[in-house]
């Protein structure tokens, strides 16, 4: 069980689609940083929408996207949709097995 | 000792991400880790042949490559499905590599302690 | 309580990398566990730049993990040799390279890759940004 942390933006970096091309059933990814925007779009809500998502909230209210991404996390399954806190990254970092920053 | 897999994924050259991974991997080896290297995106053009890195402002770190094998590190991973979308066959890497789909990765990074992206 | 080592990879400016590892860092300890040393490797050595003088209303990252070595006795080591590739010395570096100048603040250890990887050897998670 692998948490995998994205930091970058899926325009500019190929980091979350080599990801989910290794990605276990069982595995979680983590957004952060740019990385958050991707949920905007309807391709990546698609492809992430069967994947246990962590997105961290700093990074969601920094960006201004709290009310955008609420609306599209009501769309998602919500067992598989947690927006989370730095301590809670923490967590989690330890509830898996490890972690992988690409 | 722990087994670590470095993943790398950028382009040689344009990045000096390769040039460190490789420091890292060949240094965690020295220090007795268990070293899996894995190939992936672009990154799989380090194994091509006839590059002069010097010529794009580059140190040629590539010929490390061939001195693995007395690091211990005999597990070298590319993803089949990289080099498709690039156009080479495995026989036109520079070294000896297992060209491996994409469970195949997906399992050795379940299976080692720590993995490391560069 | 868990031990964790942490890499840094994103630059002092210009990534936000930075400014998530620290943050990830103080809540490590907030949670009652402990960090074996914060690796600063690729980019992430230009943390250690003191030089380092952003507009008063800007974050300064430099300073931050300077103030967060000090409160919590949290070791910070720079690789080295990324270090010295991307002009960040020590004093002791700038003797030995024939430089009149060094940047890289006390609070930051230089030291080898080797330092990593004992850490990763004896840490329950490495968590790289």
């Amino acid at each position: 069980m692998i948490l995998h942390q994205i930091q970058t933006s899926t325009l500019c970096d190929n980091a979350l689609n080599t990801c989910l091309r290794y990605i276990h059933p069982n595995d979680s990814i983590l957004l952060s940083g740019d990385a958050v925007n991707c949920l905007l779009q309807t391709q990546w809500q698609q492809r992430l929408a069967a994947v246990n998502l962590l997105v961290l909230q700093d990074d969601i209210q920094a960006r201004g996207l709290q009310k955008r991404i609420d609306d599209i996390a009501a769309k998602m399954q919500p067992q598989l949709f947690h927006i989370i806190d730095y301590s809670n990254f923490v967590e989690q970092s330890l509830k898996h097995n490890k972690v992988i920053t690409w | 000792m722990k087994s670590l897999a470095i993943v790398f994924r950028h382009a040689p050259f344009g990045h000096t991400s390769g040039r460190e991974g490789l420091d890292l991997a060949m240094l965690s080896a020295s220090f007795e880790q268990q070293v899996s290297l894995i190939f992936t995106d672009e990154a799989v053009l380090h194994l091509l042949a006839g590059q002069t890195p010097e010529q794009a402002g580059a140190k040629d770190y590539l010929s490390a490559l061939k001195a693995l094998p007395l690091y211990d590190i005999e597990t070298v991973l590319v993803c089949a499905e990289s080099l498709a979308i690039l156009g080479i066959n495995a026989s036109e890497l520079s070294i000896d590599a297992q060209v491996v789909t994409a469970d195949l990765i997906t399992q050795t990074l379940q299976t080692v302690d720590e993995v490391l992206v560069f | 309580m868990s031990k964790f080592i942490i890499q840094v990879n994103g630059s002092v400016y210009g990534s936000s990398a930075s400014f998530r590892a620290l943050s990830f860092c103080q809540n490590v300890l907030a949670n009652g566990h402990s960090i074996i040393n914060v690796f600063f490797y690729q980019d992430g050595v230009t943390n250690s730049n003191a030089l380092t003088c952003p507009a008063s209303d800007e974050i300064n990252m430099h300073a931050k993990w300077q103030a967060f070595a000090k409160q919590y006795q949290v070791p910070l080591i720079n690789c080295v040799s990324a270090a010295l590739r991307r002009g960040v010395l020590s004093e002791q570096e700038a003797n030995e390279n024939g430089k009149s100048h060094w940047n890289s603040d006390a609070c930051f250890t230089m030291g080898g890759l080797g330092e990593l990887v004992v850490g990763i050897e004896k840490a329950d998670r490495l968590i790289s940004f």
